[in-house]
């Protein structure tokens, strides 16, 4: 298990080296990239926000519902904060299980809850202006 | 007997723009919920939107706006969180 907010950029190998074990038939790996398009604007950059010290504990409750539904799972994730460029790498789930079926449950499982519970903002830098997401709302910044 | 507590704020994202700060030392009176410490942020930094907007967390753990604060609590007030996107 392995949960982190880091600045450095992620590499997803490093997670799947964390959750693999003899017993893991399946490695799943989600990775969100920054996009270069939001809302039908062209994006130049996004800045990550993070609530560090309340942000880990959440993946850390995360990581145990996915053990709660699926015992064999085995979790990392991390995500990062500060500026990111279009292609870069800006959060990353991997689950092991014994089979695919629940890799992939689990897997976006835990992608779908961290983006509903985690305090992680992004500041979208777009042709039209910059803003902060919030959920389904884009909010331009004063 | 304690005329008033003081709890710690932290503003994050839009929330710490428009609050114009990150940390924040605030006195209120023993027995105050989330929402009373909110409440009392609104009235000073009149942009801060309404509560439906937010959640509050106490000690680093999502709470409910009733809980109490107790002195020294950490107290942050939480726009949502970037959801959809990837």
């Amino acid at each position: 298990m392995r949960y982190d907010v880091q600045k450095d950029p992620i590499d997803p190998r490093e997670l799947e080296a964390a959750v693999t074990y003899p017993g893991a038939g399946a490695i799943c790996t989600f990775s969100g990239i920054v996009r270069d398009s939001s809302r039908g604007q062209a994006v130049t950059h996004l800045d990550y926000e993070a609530y560090a010290e309340m942000a880990v504990p959440q993946m850390r409750k995360i990581g145990q519902e996915i053990k709660d539904r699926w015992p064999e799972a085995r979790v990392a994730m991390a995500h990062r904060t500060g500026h990111l460029e279009i292609g870069e790498v800006s959060v990353v789930v991997s689950v092991s299980c014994p089979h695919r079926a629940e890799a992939f449950e689990a897997c976006r499982w835990g992608i779908d809850r961290l983006k509903e519970s985690v305090p992680i903002w992004k500041k979208e830098h777009a042709a039209d202006g910059t803003y902060w997401i919030e959920g389904d709302q884009a909010k331009p910044v004063a | 007997m304690a005329v008033a507590i003081a709890v710690r704020i932290r503003f994050f994202a839009r929330l710490r723009e428009l609050a114009g700060a990150e940390i924040e030392a605030l006195q209120v009176p023993p027995g105050s919920s989330l929402a009373d410490v909110y409440d009392a942020l609104r009235a000073k930094h009149t942009t801060l939107p309404g509560r439906e907007s937010v959640r509050a967390a106490l000690n680093q753990e999502f709470a409910d706006w009733n809980a109490t604060v107790a002195g020294g609590d950490e107290v942050a007030f939480i726009p949502p969180v970037s959801g959809g996107g990837a």
